[in-house]
Formats: C-alpha cells, sequence, structure tokens
C-alpha cells in the first residue's frame, strides 16, 4: 500500500509545498500522520501509509488534551456527522492505538489511533423491512439530498427529521438561523414511517433515535470491553455536528456518568492538529522468551533505536531541547497472541516483569507469575514537543440570563418525559460557571446540545459544557 | 404487523448482541488456547428461559449451532425442573449432548433472576487439545469417538456455585496441557458469568417483561422474515448430489444426495440417498449438520437474517440414520468441517435452481484443507501449528469468482509467513497464486491457493491431505469445474513426490517440503460467451496460461494469442 500511495502522495505534497512558498508562507508544512502525532513533509513522502486516517486520528489527539486539561483523562470520544460515527478511546489522557487495522480492505500493519466507525450519522435513513422491522442506517440520504427537513430534495426519513420532529433541533433554522429547515415536512415522513409499524409519530421519532443510540452504544461498548475498561469511570467527549445531539442519550445507555462538549465541536478535527507534536515510532521485532541474554540484547536495541530516534527528530528540525523519546517494550506470555505495552525505562529485568504483570492486571484483569514472557517488539516513541498548550479562553462578561433564547416543547424520549418546556440558550453567551438545568437545549453554529431531564449542564473555566446525571 | 413492538425489539437486539459481543472478547482476550485467540474458533449465544436461541457471536459458521445444541439437549434430558441456581453446565459430546466435535467444549450458564430460571447464556471454544490418540485430538485417520479425546457429557462444573475442582482435573488431565485446558476453562466461565450479570442488570433497569417481550418479538420477526424470502422462491423440489473425496481415511467417495422442497415459505431439506457413515472422522452429528444447512441456506437465501431460533422454525431436515450425516455411535466425528462443506456446496447447487440467476453462485473451493506440522521449537518445546488453505470462490452471473478466499463454514484468518517463520522451524517457499485453477466458464471461477512449506530441521511432522482432488467443484449453467487440488513432497536433492491424497504424519528431513495446491473456484455459464478481451486480459494477469485459454475458450484463441 505505501508502494502504492508513494508517486500519488508526493507529487500532491510537492505541489502543495511549492503553492504554499508561492503565497509567501516561509514555515514549511507539517502533516498529521495514522496515530495522531506531526511529521514532515519528507517524512510523509517516504511513508505515506502514515497518513490513514489521519483525520479522525487528529480529532481524538484534539479530544484528548481538551479532555485531560478539564479532568478526564479517560474518555470516549463520540465524533458524530452526517454519515457515520467514529468512536475510540482515550486512556490516561492519550489516544488509544492500534498496531494494525484494515483501511479499504487491506490490512495496514502501522500504529493508528484505533478509531471505530459505524454507519449511523445525522443523515442516516430510518426505513421498515417486509418483516416489519424498524432500522436507521447504514444507508444514508448524505447532504444532497439530505434530510426532509433540510430542504434539498430529500424524500426519506432520516435521524436529523426525528430530531427535528421532537424539537431538540431548532424548527425554524440552524447555522444561526441562516439555514432554514421545514420541520413540518420532517413531521410528515416522520408519520409517514409510524403508519407502517402502527406507532404513533412521537413514539416513532423517539424510536428512530433509540435505535441509534443503541447502535452508537453498542459501538462504544465493544471498544471499550475490548480493552477491559469501566464505562463509570470515564467521560463521554461529544463533537462533530451531531455528537452532542446524542450524548446524553448515549451515556446514559452506556452507563457514562460525563459528557464533555467541547468549543465548536464540528471543528475538533481541525483543532487537533495545532494541539500535536511531531513524533514517530522506531521499532524493533524481537521475539524472543525473557531471560537474562534477551534482556541485554533489548536494552542494546533500545539504545540503538534511540539514538535513531534523536538523529531523526534532528532532521526534523526539532531543537535539542524539544526533544523526548518514550521507550515501549510489547511483550505477552508465551503462548498468547496479543501483546501489551509496557513503557518506561527499566533497566533492570525484575523491574520490567513488574510492571508487565501490571499492565497485565490492567488490560486483563490478571497476570499469571510463573509463566514464561516473551517479548515481541521494542520501540522508541520519537516526539518533538512543538505544540502550543491549551491556552485558558478570555472570560466573558455576560450572565445565563443573557443567552437564554426562549423556550419550546421538546420531546426528551419516552423514558425521560416525553414532551417536555425546555428552556434554550445561545452557547456563545453563557458564562464560565453557568449551570443549566436539563430539560434545556443549546444552540450554537456548528451543533446543538440536548440537556435531558435528569442532567445538567456547566460551562467550565476552558468553556467546554460538561453534561454530569443528576444525583439519586 | 402491529403484533410486534418494533422499536423495543431493534433496540433491545442491540443490547443483548452488546452482552455476546463483551463476552466473546473476553474470551478472546484471556484465553491461552491459539484456536480461541487468534482464529476466534469460539462462539457465545444467549438462549431464552425455554432454550430458544435468540442472539449469538460468532466469525465462524461451523460453530452457528455449537451453544444451541448443549443448551437444547441440556433441557431435553435433564429438564428444566432439574437445574438449581447456582448450577454451570460443560459439555462436549456430539452422541450425548448436542456437540460440535470434542475438541470445542461448551460451559452453559442458566441465569436466575429472584429465584427462577430466566434466560441461559452459553460459550464454546476450541481447545487445542482434549486428550486421545493425536496431538491436537482431532484427526481424519481416527476410526472411533474415542480415539479423539474425553468426551464430556452434561455435567455440573459448577453445583449451586461451587467449583467442582475434581471433576476439572480429571477433564484437564486427560488433556496434553493440563495447565492451558483449567485456564481456558476458568475463563470460559467467568466469561459466562460476566454475561449473566450483564442479563440482570438488563432486566432491572427495563423490566424482565420488556426484555423478554422484545425475544419473543425478535423471534416472531426472524420467522416471519424468513419465510417472506422463502415464499419469494418458487414453490418446487430441486436436487443436487455432490461427493466427498475419500472416506476420511483412504477409501472411496461417499455421495451426498439432497432434495430440496420449497412450499409456501417452508422448506425441507431431505438428505435420503446420502452414502453410509464414513470409516474416518469427516461424519457430522446432527448440530454440525444444522450449522452447514444454515450456513448455505443464509448464504443464498438472507445473509443478513439475524441467527436465532425464529429462523430455524420454517425449515425441516430429513438425515436417514447410519449416514455421512448421522452416524451410528461411535462413530469418529472430529473432521466434521469436511463434510460440512460439501453440505454447503449441495445446498448451494439446489438453491442456484432455485433462484433467480444473477442470486446463483458457482460452487467453491469447498474445504477445509489443513496443513499441520508440529515438532520442537529452537528452545526444545514442543509446538502444534495446523493451518487452514483458502481456495478459490465460484463465479457469479456477472463476475468472476474470488482468488483464495475462505467459504462456507470457515472463516479464519492465515498466519503470516513472517510470524510463522519467527515461531517455528519452518520456511514459506511459496505462497502464492495457482495458474490454470480457475474453472471455465462465461465468468470464471477464483484461483486456488500454492502452500508450500518447507522444514529447516530434521524431525518435524507434517500431515496434510489433498481435498478437492478427486470432487472438484462443479460449474454450473454450462460452466467448468474449477482446478483440482494436488500434492506433492519435495526431497532436500530436489526430488519431487507427487502424492496421491494423505500425508499423514510424515517425518520430515532438514530441507523437505510439502507443496499443496488448492481447489479452484468453479465457472458459471457457456466458456463460449466468454469475451475474447475477457481471456486475454486472464492470460496476461498470469491467472491461465496461453494452452489452458486455447484449451477452454478456443473461440478467443486468436485473440489472446496476438
Amino acid at each position: 500500500m505505501n508502494a502504492y500511495l508513494t508517486p500519488k502522495m508526493a507529487g500532491y505534497l510537492d505541489r502543495l509545498v511549492q503553492r504554499s512558498c508561492d503565497l509567501g508562507i516561509k514555515a514549511l508544512p507539517n502533516t498529521v500522520h495514522s496515530n495522531g502525532g506531526l511529521m514532515s513533509m519528507e517524512t510523509a513522502k517516504t511513508y505515506p501509509v502514515r497518513t490513514c486516517l489521519s483525520g479522525p486520528a487528529a480529532g481524538v489527539v484534539g479530544a484528548a488534551q481538551v479532555s485531560t486539561a478539564a479532568g478526564f483523562p479517560n474518555a470516549v470520544t463520540f465524533d458524530v456527522g452526517g454519515t457515520s460515527t467514529d468512536v475510540s478511546l482515550i486512556l490516561n489522557g492519550r489516544g488509544a492505538y492500534t498496531p494494525l487495522r484494515d483501511v479499504a480492505g487491506y490490512p495496514v500493519r502501522c500504529p493508528m489511533v484505533d478509531v471505530h466507525v459505524i454507519g449511523a450519522g445525522g443523515g442516516s435513513v430510518a426505513w421498515v423491512d417486509d418483516a416489519g422491522a424498524l432500522k436507521a442506517g447504514p444507508h444514508s440520504a448524505g447532504a444532497v439530498p439530505g434530510p426532509v427537513g433540510y430542504m434539498r430534495g430529500g424524500t426519506e426519513p432520516t435521524i436529523t427529521d426525528a430530531n427535528l420532529h421532537m424539537g431538540r433541533l431548532n424548527p425554524v433554522a440552524l447555522l444561526d438561523g441562516t439555514m432554514p429547515v421545514d420541520q413540518a415536512g420532517a413531521k410528515r415522513v416522520i408519520g409517514e414511517i409510524a403508519d407502517r409499524i402502527n406507532a404513533s409519530a412521537d413514539e416513532t421519532a423517539d424510536g428512530i433515535i433509540r435505535i441509534a443510540v443503541a447502535n452508537m452504544a453498542r459501538a462504544i461498548r465493544s471498544i471499550s470491553v475490548e480493552r477491559g475498561c469501566d464505562l463509570s469511570e470515564f467521560a463521554l467527549v461529544a463533537f462533530g455536528g451531531a455528537g452532542p445531539l446524542h450524548a446524553a442519550f448515549v451515556a446514559d445507555e452506556v452507563g457514562i456518568p460525563n459528557v464533555l462538549i467541547p468549543e465548536a465541536p464540528g471543528t475538533m478535527c481541525a483543532r487537533g492538529v495545532l494541539l500535536s507534536d511531531i513524533s514517530r515510532g522506531f521499532v524493533k521485532s524481537h521475539v524472543m522468551v525473557l531471560e537474562d541474554a534477551s534482556w541485554e540484547a533489548i536494552l542494546e536495541d533500545a539504545g540503538l533505536l534511540t539514538a535513531q530516534a534523536r538523529a531523526w527528530l534532528d532532521e526534523e528540525g526539532v531543537p535539542p531541547e524539544f526533544q523526548r523519546t518514550v521507550r515501549v517494550i510489547e511483550a505477552r506470555y508465551l503462548g498468547q497472541n496479543f501483546e501489551v505495552r509496557v513503557e518506561g525505562e527499566m533497566i533492570g529485568k525484575e523491574d520490567f516483569i513488574q510492571s508487565f504483570y501490571r499492565v497485565n492486571d490492567e488490560v486483563y484483569g490478571y497476570h499469571v507469575e510463573d509463566r514464561e514472557i516473551e517479548i515481541v517488539n521494542v520501540r522508541i516513541e520519537a516526539i518533538g514537543k512543538i505544540a502550543k498548550p491549551l491556552e485558558e479562553p478570555p472570560a466573558i462578561e455576560s450572565a445565563v440570563e443573557d443567552a437564554y433564547l426562549d423556550s419550546r416543547p421538546v420531546h426528551m424520549g419516552e423514558d425521560n418525559g416525553g414532551w417536555c418546556e425546555a428552556t434554550i440558550f445561545h452557547r456563545s453567551k453563557l458564562p464560565v460557571g453557568a449551570d443549566i438545568p436539563g430539560p434545556a437545549v443549546i444552540e450554537e453554529l456548528t451543533s446543538t446540545t440536548v440537556i435531558p431531564a435528569g442532567w445538567h449542564g456547566t460551562v467550565d473555566r476552558w468553556r467546554n459544557i460538561i453534561l454530569t446525571r443528576n444525583e439519586g | 404487523m402491529s403484533d410486534i413492538n418494533a422499536i423495543d425489539m431493534e433496540v433491545f437486539n442491540n443490547r443483548l448482541l452488546s452482552i455476546t459481543d463483551e463476552v466473546m472478547n473476553t474470551l478472546i482476550r484471556s484465553s491461552f488456547s491459539t484456536n480461541i485467540k487468534e482464529r476466534k474458533d469460539a462462539s457465545v449465544a444467549i438462549f431464552d428461559k425455554e432454550g430458544r436461541l435468540i442472539c449469538q457471536a460468532l466469525y465462524i459458521p461451523m460453530l452457528l449451532s455449537g451453544v444451541m445444541g448443549g443448551v437444547e439437549t441440556l433441557i431435553e434430558k435433564r429438564g428444566l425442573d432439574s437445574i438449581r441456581e447456582g448450577d454451570v453446565f460443560i459439555c462436549n459430546d456430539v452422541y450425548l449432548a448436542g456437540g460440535s466435535h470434542n475438541n470445542d467444549i461448551s460451559i452453559i450458564t442458566p441465569v436466575f433472576i429472584d429465584g427462577s430460571l430466566e434466560y441461559f447464556i452459553g460459550n464454546i471454544g476450541h481447545h487445542s487439545d482434549v486428550g486421545g490418540v493425536i496431538p491436537g485430538s482431532t484427526d481424519h485417520i481416527l476410526t472411533s469417538v474415542f480415539a479423539e479425546g474425553i468426551r464430556i457429557p452434561h455435567m455440573r462444573i459448577l453445583r449451586e456455585g461451587q467449583l467442582d475442582e475434581d471433576l476439572l482435573y480429571m477433564i484437564a488431565e486427560n488433556t496434553r496441557d493440563p495447565m492451558e485446558r483449567i485456564l481456558d476453562l476458568k475463563v470460559q466461565i467467568a466469561a459466562n458469568e460476566q454475561g449473566a450479570n450483564s442479563l440482570r442488570k438488563l432486566s432491572a433497569e427495563h423490566g424482565l417483561d420488556r426484555v423478554q417481550r422484545s425475544m419473543t418479538d425478535l423471534l416472531t420477526y426472524t420467522e416471519r422474515r424468513m419465510r417472506q424470502r422463502l415464499r419469494e422462491l418458487p414453490d418446487g423440489e430441486y436436487t443436487s448430489e455432490v461427493w466427498t473425496d475419500d472416506e476420511g481415511v483412504p477409501g472411496d467417495r461417499i455421495p451426498i444426495r439432497l432434495t430440496v422442497r420449497i412450499k409456501d415459505g417452508d422448506v425441507s431439506l431431505d438428505f435420503t440417498g446420502t452414502g453410509a457413515q464414513a470409516k474416518g472422522a469427516i461424519n457430522m452429528g446432527y448440530y454440525p449438520v444444522l450449522a452447514a444447512v444454515f450456513c448455505g441456506i443464509n448464504m443464498m437465501v438472507d445473509p443478513s437474517i439475524p441467527a436465532n431460533y425464529g429462523m430455524f422454525q420454517p425449515v425441516r431436515i430429513d438425515l436417514p440414520k447410519g449416514t455421512l450425516v448421522n452416524p451410528e455411535f461411535p462413530a469418529a466425528i472430529g473432521n466434521r468441517e469436511y463434510s460440512a462443506q460439501r453440505v454447503v456446496r449441495a445446498i448451494t447447487l439446489a438453491f442456484a435452481e432455485a433462484l433467480p440467476q444473477d442470486r446463483a453462485v458457482a460452487p467453491s473451493a469447498d474445504i477445509n484443507t489443513g496443513m499441520a506440522f508440529y515438532g520442537k521449537r529452537r528452545n526444545g518445546e514442543p509446538f502444534v501449528y495446523v493451518e487452514a488453505v483458502a481456495g478459490g470462490v465460484g463465479a457469479t452471473l456477472y463476475k468472476d469468482g474470488m482468488h483464495g478466499t475462505q467459504v462456507g463454514i470457515t472463516n479464519t484468518s492465515n498466519t503470516p509467513a513472517e510470524p510463522l517463520e519467527i515461531e517455528f522451524p519452518l520456511i514459506v517457499r511459496e505462497y502464492g497464486l495457482a495458474q490454470d485453477t480457475a474453472g471455465p466458464g462465461r465468468t470464471q471461477g477464483g484461483a486456488a491457493i500454492i502452500r508450500d512449506i518447507g522444514s529447516l530441521v530434521d524431525g518435524v511432522s507434517v500431515s496434510t491431505k489433498a481435498d478437492g482432488k478427486r470432487s472438484p467443484a462443479p460449474g454450473i449453467f454450462g460452466g467448468g469445474e474449477g482446478g483440482r487440488a494436488s500434492l506433492e513432497y519435495h526431497l532436500a536433492d530436489g526430488t519431487v513426490e507427487e502424492i496421491d491424497m494423505f500425508i499423514v504424519d510424515r517425518i520430515m528431513k532438514k530441507g523437505e517440503a510439502a507443496r499443496l495446491i488448492s481447489p479452484g473456484g468453479a465457472g458459471f455459464g457457456d466458456p463460449g460467451e466468454r469475451t475474447a478481451e475477457d481471456v486475454a486480459r486472464s492470460v496476461r494477469d498470469g491467472f491461465i496460461s496461453e494452452d489452458f485459454a486455447a484449451a477452454h475458450y478456443p473461440h478467443a484463441r486468436t485473440k489472446a494469442a496476438e
């Protein structure tokens, strides 16, 4: 795959650099790689395979920084767009990675942020099959023809139409009032599908959302149980246009107690790029049973790889004071097929073994003392710390009342009291420390946040909205 | 269609599948047996209180009925009344406990809520060795189920919450790796307990009645959907006949004869006329037949239908006693997957007549050929390495068949050459697609695979079989048969021995190698209708030779030779 991509990528990147020079921009651009860091154009031209899925990876990096700063180093990212939902894990402030995944049907064996994609987004079509089951997606109406309520020619009911029917999306216009919507049209097509399953229109709209939420929840459970995580200790970081719309409901379904909605949820991936460091992994596969002699060999490899990593950072133009290296040994019990990552600069073999046991406890919930350990890879992660840290946004002089728009009837779901009168706010005027009880809706340019009854939303000092389930 | 609650059904189906996913994940991540871990040769299923299959996590179709067999026979033999809270059952036997083969051990956990039995959750996993005559326990040359390792009827491995250490010890010590068996069985028990807790939690949060109502709705819906698909097919009788290559041990080919009768949303599959049971281990118990039948029907009729009790309702299966598909005790059954593949082939062929042509598919390399090596690792520890080799896929009306892909009841990943060579004293001398194995037709079959593996040391044992040599994939609607399997043994001096069918436990010297070419996929439609451009392209890409083109596509010859 790398060989196939090289000529195309090299040509493209050369043109990009040329044009940015022509524009008088002096700095050389970097690009994002699949593991959520930056690399130079030269590296990208040699290893274009490392750019696979780098866009979503950047979103995860951004989300990791934002959620860690907000006090949630363990989180699930929840990025809902028009056609799909991307979910991934943030563990101890870093995006969980995978050493291997399929890209367009081909296995790619290089570390990538582990993003799991399912076919459920705002444009996903709700339909009834000939034996009477109601489904949401995976077919999507896309941007054009799009949801019926968006008036671009769509004729099939979508998740967005269900949200319009329920008043969760503004029934008049979106994008700060610049995009008129047709709530009556949405209600009409929801009504049609309701007749086919012998349910009321309200039940059906709610049902479509519940089915979508159940799909999204299954994806989140799947990635978390794969790594043995207890979701009650996680936060949900919701972004993409439709993430904040469904976040509280998904959190309820999977038992996550807190939801974080960053500023400008629709542009999280781009923000992630600005928060990324230069990074690259240097790895040597070294499959052998752990014993004194092999441990010596491993230390020697680690030394050589560290030298390579430093040399590469020099080439990338990272000054020595910004250079970091992290040593990771990937190991498993002899006979197992999944290795765990043991991070740290252990010198003694016994120290390594204890760390290996600890990681096994974390990942699998057990370790076995007398079974042989097999080393698989020695990895040095080279990092050039160039990213600017998160900056606290300036305080705005306003009161919660300034952000209040009006109130409207919103259907919060059969299990959350059905139709209720929800207060509506505009996010831009919400001050730090604002505390909004559900049922409420917070609107902004790129997204809409729904706070069901039983939840409340506060604005933290980074201007994130934190949704929390009420006690009891 | 107002009889089901479409919304709750879909929501709870997802929630239940989350539970089976979760248990499956725990199994895969925590187990030691490579078959469970790497090949995902395991399955997890939830049943209602009557033992009806509700949903299942599954990667390998052969295990479709794996847990189901254990649960249904448990209820049939022991009765629901005999089950106490805290009991957990273990079983594997084909003749006594609805098993698949002895290596596949099921753990069945009845789930009690407020003192009454409300669900079952079960999992099944392939254990690398369960004792018996041969390391790895299954081998097609075995002639009795007693030779295939320990037989376990339904036994309580936990009795009212207490683990029966004696029983666990007895089972483990009847295998070649007792430590690994104990760890894996404990993982299976713990994984079910995790699932049982999730089922209790789901029922507590949403109400037992609501969960159970959704389960019943799901079965009603699935049965209705299956009947709907069957009603779309013309009523009638469709027959097919396929053959095994041998009896597991060297011997005559055995016919599988199938009559499919479709009538107004019901279908019966009658295997009358199928040959007598095999001497070797390729016989099939009832539940493996069921898995193969549903794999075949789903492939042809509705691949995405939920796998549950409802799906089985419109289908009747008749299996004459004493035959390959219903053997008399104690026939060996360890390699039932060989015959299961042929049952799928028989169904594919019969349904090709019933379906519109654009949904028919020509038979594929319906094999399950394993290459098995055992010997000592470089550090002196013993190893057993088994891989299943893929073959060509049959052509469809508009498309050539895929090359080198596993089909039917098997779906396992291959081991890449690099880790294989790092782990074992073996070398992959050649791995590629085999020329002239694509069955000719208007659309051609997929190409077979060459797998040539040598030993780097003296003393490695190799066993394999040229399955699909005598019974290649037959073409449909005038298409030609797929390439036949072939097997060679290469001596260190370069001498090549042609092997008829089997290599059994041959001890390799350093530099020797076994070279297997798997069967190809069959063609669809008259080869005379294949366009000259398509023939020329296949020649240019190397899938077929000039000679092959000349022999099978004479009309395109001038064009191809240009």
